[in-house]
């Protein structure tokens, strides 16, 4: 058989290339830069979701404080009325 | 520092610095400082978001603004927090995490499939190794249980129901974790130490000085019934201290000269000095917090058993899944009886409903230092009270005065206030301030006072013996000598009040009437507690016959016993425990420790000696005795909702099994089920008890 047919002979080598390749990516100073700025993105990421969400709690404290407020006012003008 | 306005209404104003503008302290620092220079009536921050709202009276925005553009990053004040920002902070971060977990779970729907099932296998690792570490220590536990439920669901490559089990898992845990810091942070606030004076020994003499004026390396005398406020060395003197909020255990421990003693632990009996080497910290308060957060002596045995029962259930759920597998040969019908089981249901329910029964008395100002104290309070069927302070008023007055041998009534109040006025007890209180409010000032001539419990008090005055106390003290403990005109004297103006004896050489010289009418709400309290199951309400006092006599008759109560020694009232409380009866002591003297600690829930006052709060189960911060029959009830519907809880747990779980073996129900939707009901009877188990 051509042994350059021989999938598993390739699957061998691809993954000999892989371990000696990949061996060499992982230690190499760019990766290491890379997987810094992706933590450091997905910290960001994390720390402005956590601000949005606590802006739209206090957004909708500050809606219903306003409702409430309407709602008083709306409350004393009809007393008057009712006095009148 | 800059910031946007995105709120502003008169009285309200919201302004934003940006997220991590600011650090925790340094927002309570700001909040500190609008509130003393602005006037602030409010303040709110979170530095999540650099948020900062401000309540403010009329016309003072500008203020308000104009100090927030004065601060400057690099040099913001800190300050502490109070205890709303501990209870907004712990709201904000449940809100935070909640959101995020539900906002994540939905959110990665929508991921391509390669992605949601990194993210679900990271999440599975935490629970996988949670499960691992249980079974290394040899325990077949919920952990291991929901670890396996997990694992079953990859192992049907079913990735969508592994991460709803885990949704639903996370939630539930993130519900009771909130639950619990809500109550701790209430049970923190009130078990604070909290001394605002003490005599301070300063060459010889004693001085009354606040708290705040005393520095490590002053010397302070402590006598018995007082909580110690720092942490010491023993320079002089002998006591017996209670050390049971700090080691938990009852019986006092000897403290003599050159021994340690700890801030929060209690005096029972004795005197010492003692030199200050730490003034009272955060971590004093910590221990006893967790003690009350993990003592299993202080659980309720219903939550108890209900966390053994849910765990010793494991076992059975591997060998009913095993069983199932081997005789149905089938997977699905396997997986569906291992990922619906009753122990994480039971377990939660009864923990969420403790830990927050715990928090809702709280919240109505009564503090509960165990869900044990609950169970024992669902169960009483009798109540005993102490009467002084406790059924009548924390403030008696002096209503007359009767000098002998040529004293007159000044001389007499003058003396007893000299005596009385280092002791907590409210008749000695009482003495002090009619003393003061007829400026009749007492020098500090005596040398050494000895504090006998609930008989009186012995002291040196100008070289002779002088006592006062009760008439069980005075006459028949110390032998004094009185005559017939001076008894029917004291008799005819003593009338429903309550007498103290002034003793001097031997002889009888005075005596002082004190008036303690019963607590405006007391009657009312009674009638409350019978409606709520209570059988028989008893007053014990060492009082006069005719003072208790007035008093029950004006309540209500079903049985009284008067001239009651401290010892005598804890043998009462056994012999009625004996006969069959649950019983709630209510005391607040330092008398009354010995029958605190008989019953089988104890409660004390507000204004109780700090011996009895040290002893008692349960303290009455509003000193209002209505909340009793309030507690009693919430301590019944708690049980009657964990028994519901139950029943609704097994029956729901059962069918859903039974479903899963017939093959009505697929395994994935038996598992959504299960967990959905287990994560809904944990949060309506949070539901307050009480209405109003």
């Amino acid at each position: 058989m051509e042994w350059y047919k021989n999938r598993k002979l390739w699957s061998f080598v691809g993954g000999m290339a892989t371990a000696l390749i990949g061996a060499k990516i992982v230690k190499a100073p760019k990766t290491r830069q890379a997987c810094v700025k992706g933590i450091a993105a997905g910290m960001t990421f994390k720390k402005n979701a956590e601000a949005s969400i606590q802006n739209l709690k206090e957004d909708a404290q500050d809606i219903c404080n306003d409702a409430r407020e309407e709602a008083a006012k709306a409350e004393d003008k009809e007393c008057e009325g009712a006095e009148a | 520092m800059k910031y946007k306005i995105v709120y502003d209404r008169p009285g309200r104003l919201r302004v934003r610095c940006g997220a991590d503008v600011f650090t925790a302290e340094e927002g309570y620092g700001i909040a500190e400082l609008l509130r003393k220079n602005a006037a602030a009536t409010d303040v709110e921050v979170c530095p999540v978001n650099g948020s900062i709202l401000v309540y403010y009276p009329d016309n003072n925005k500008e203020t308000v603004l104009s100090l927030l553009s004065g601060l400057k990053r690099c040099s913001l004040p800190v300050g502490k927090p109070t205890e709303e920002d501990k209870k907004r902070e712990i709201d904000n971060d449940f809100t935070r995490k909640a959101v995020s977990l539900v906002g994540g779970h939905f959110v990665k729907k929508l991921l391509p499939a390669p992605i949601r099932l990194v993210f679900t296998l990271r999440n599975a690792i935490g629970f996988w190794s949670e499960g691992i570490r249980s079974l290394s220590k040899s325990r077949l536990d919920v952990p291991v249980l929901d670890a396996a439920s997990v694992g079953a669901a990859f192992a049907q490559r079913d990735v969508k129901t592994a991460g709803s089990i885990m949704f639903l898992l996370r939630l539930s845990e993130l519900l009771e974790d909130y639950t619990r810091k809500r109550t701790t942070s209430v049970l923190t606030h009130s078990l604070t130490v909290n001394v605002d004076s003490v005599w301070l020994v300063k060459d010889g003499a004693e001085i009354l000085v606040p708290m705040s004026d005393i520095a490590v390396g002053d010397v302070i005398r402590i006598r018995t019934g007082a909580l110690i406020p720092v942490d010491g060395t023993v320079t002089d003197g002998d006591a017996m201290v209670n050390e049971a909020s700090m080691t938990g255990e009852g019986l006092p421990v000897h403290k003599k000269q050159g021994i340690t003693v700890y801030a929060g632990t209690v005096i029972s009996e004795g005197s010492i000095d003692i030199k200050v080497t730490a003034l009272p910290k955060e971590s004093r308060i910590q221990q006893i917090v967790g003690l009350i957060e993990n003592s299993e002596n202080l659980k309720a045995g219903i939550q108890s058993r209900a966390e053994h029962m849910a765990d010793s259930i494991v076992p059975f759920s591997f060998i009913g899944a095993l069983a199932v597998g081997v005789f149905t040969r089938s997977m699905a019908k396997a997986l569906s009886v291992f990922m619906v089981d009753y122990s994480c249901g039971i377990k939660l329910s009864a923990s969420i409903s403790v830990i927050s029964a715990m928090r809702e008395a709280a919240s109505r100002r009564v503090m509960v230092k165990g869900g044990k104290f609950l169970e024992a309070f669902a169960k009483a069927d009798t109540i005993i009270f102490d009467k002084t302070g406790t059924l009548t008023e924390a403030c008696p007055t002096v209503c007359g005065v009767i000098g002998f041998y040529g004293y007159s009534e000044e001389e007499i109040i003058r003396t007893a206030a000299c005596i009385e006025e280092h002791f907590p007890h409210s008749m000695a209180r009482a003495v002090v301030r009619c003393a003061e409010e007829r400026g009749l000032v007492h020098e500090e001539e005596h040398a050494e006072v000895e504090y006998v419990v609930a008989h009186g008090v012995v002291t040196r005055l100008n070289g002779e013996r002088t006592l006062i106390g009760s008439a069980h003290f005075v006459f028949e403990d110390e032998k004094t000598e009185y005559t017939e005109e001076q008894k029917k004297a004291i008799e005819e103006a003593a009338g429903s009040g309550s007498v103290l004896f002034l003793a001097k050489g031997g002889k009888l010289i005075g005596a002082i009437f004190i008036n303690d009418p019963p607590r405006a709400e007391a009657a009312e309290a009674i009638a409350a507690l019978r409606a709520v199951g209570i059988k028989k309400v008893v007053m014990l006092t060492g009082d006069s016959e005719s003072a208790a006599k007035a008093v029950c008759e004006a309540l209500g109560i079903d049985e009284y016993r008067s001239q009651v020694l401290p010892a005598e009232k804890a043998e009462i409380i056994e012999s009625y425990k004996k006969n069959g009866s649950s019983v709630i002591m209510v005391g607040d003297g330092v008398n009354d420790s010995p029958a605190l600690a008989a019953a089988d829930v104890s409660v004390s006052m507000k204004d109780s000696s700090d011996i009895a709060r040290e002893v008692a189960d349960v303290t009455l911060l509003s000193a209002d005795l209505r909340e009793l029959a309030a507690v009693k009830e919430l301590s019944k519907r708690l049980f009657v909702r964990i028994e519901n809880n139950y029943k609704f747990i097994i029956t729901f779980n059962t069918a859903l099994l039974v479903g899963g073996l017939v093959g009505t129900i697929p395994p994935s939707s038996a598992a959504l089920m299960h967990n959905a009901s287990t994560m809904g009877i944990s949060a309506l188990s949070t539901r307050p008890l009480l209405k109003g």
